[in-house]
């Protein structure tokens, strides 16, 4: 988004609006998603998510973060929020759990079927994790976020952005190792 | 939960956390932002007030609270004096 399109959204722009959820929306989407939000509490919480930024829009100030650190801040709060009020942890849900976003045929079926095997007890470990931890490792596997806006947005130094990831990194795989549980 | 046959490696790790899947973002979802935008009442807009409006407040004010006081301190003197 250019300078004059957020002068825009903040003056109240409805077409500038517009071009800020265009832009936004699959970043968010994909930052919601990997934090192991089911698919409907996702768009809930990303439209929730463009309607504070709308209401609260005379209150960003591009001098101190940018648009797409601020849309973050947001959604993360609302997402903690969530999670934090639904006991999503340890529960299982249909619609995000099951390998049904992809139709990748390039690869055989006995693979598609490992991946999805291994996709599955990727995000059942997912679920285990604090709702802190989860935003964190979901930031940190988006395209193009640097580690200082991370640590922005999580409101924590880069220092700190390193060692948490370090340990949540730690944690997965004892999960999936099956160290944290006993069968 | 199933335990993993193989310890997982690090590199695995790295790249089954790369290649994560999401939900896609629904065809409407734009739309109907921009429906909830449109639906909100005007007052949820919170505004600075403006000079104006400060005038307006103190100009109507002070003569009230006068109005008050002058009305308790007759009541007062009358109650007082008997």
């Amino acid at each position: 988004m250019n300078t004059q399109q957020i002068q825009g959204f903040q003056q109240g722009d409805k077409d500038a609006f517009a071009a800020l959820v265009s832009r936004f929306q699959t970043p968010l989407f994909a930052y919601l998603g990997r934090m192991g939000l089911p698919a409907a509490m996702t768009e809930e919480v990303a439209q929730e998510t463009f309607i504070r930024a709308w209401q609260s829009r005379e209150q960003f100030d591009p001098t101190r973060s940018s648009i797409s650190t601020w849309l973050f801040t947001i959604a993360r709060r609302l997402a903690i929020n969530e999670l934090s009020r639904a006991s999503y942890r340890y529960e299982q849900t249909s619609d995000n759990n099951e390998s049904t976003y992809t139709d990748d045929t390039s690869i055989s079926s006995e693979q598609t079927l490992q991946l999805a095997e291994q996709q599955k007890l990727l995000q059942q470990a997912i679920q285990t994790l604090d709702a802190n931890d989860r935003s964190l490792l979901a930031l940190a596997y988006l395209k193009d976020l640097e580690l200082s806006i991370i640590a922005e947005i999580e409101g924590i130094p880069v220092g700190t952005v390193k060692s948490r990831l370090h340990r949540i990194r730690q944690q997965l795989k004892r999960t999936l190792n099956g160290d944290d549980f006993h069968d | 939960m199933t335990k993993h046959t193989k310890p997982i490696t690090d590199d695995a790790l790295n790249e089954l956390l790369t290649n994560i899947e999401t939900p896609p973002v629904p065809e409407y979802f734009s739309h109907n932002v921009m429906q909830a935008i449109e639906a909100l009442p005007s007052e949820d807009i919170v505004t600075k007030p403006s000079w104006w409006q400060w005038l307006a407040l103190i100009g109507g004010g002070v003569p009230a609270i006068m109005q008050l006081a002058t009305f308790v301190f007759s009541a007062w003197h009358i109650a007082s004096v008997g």
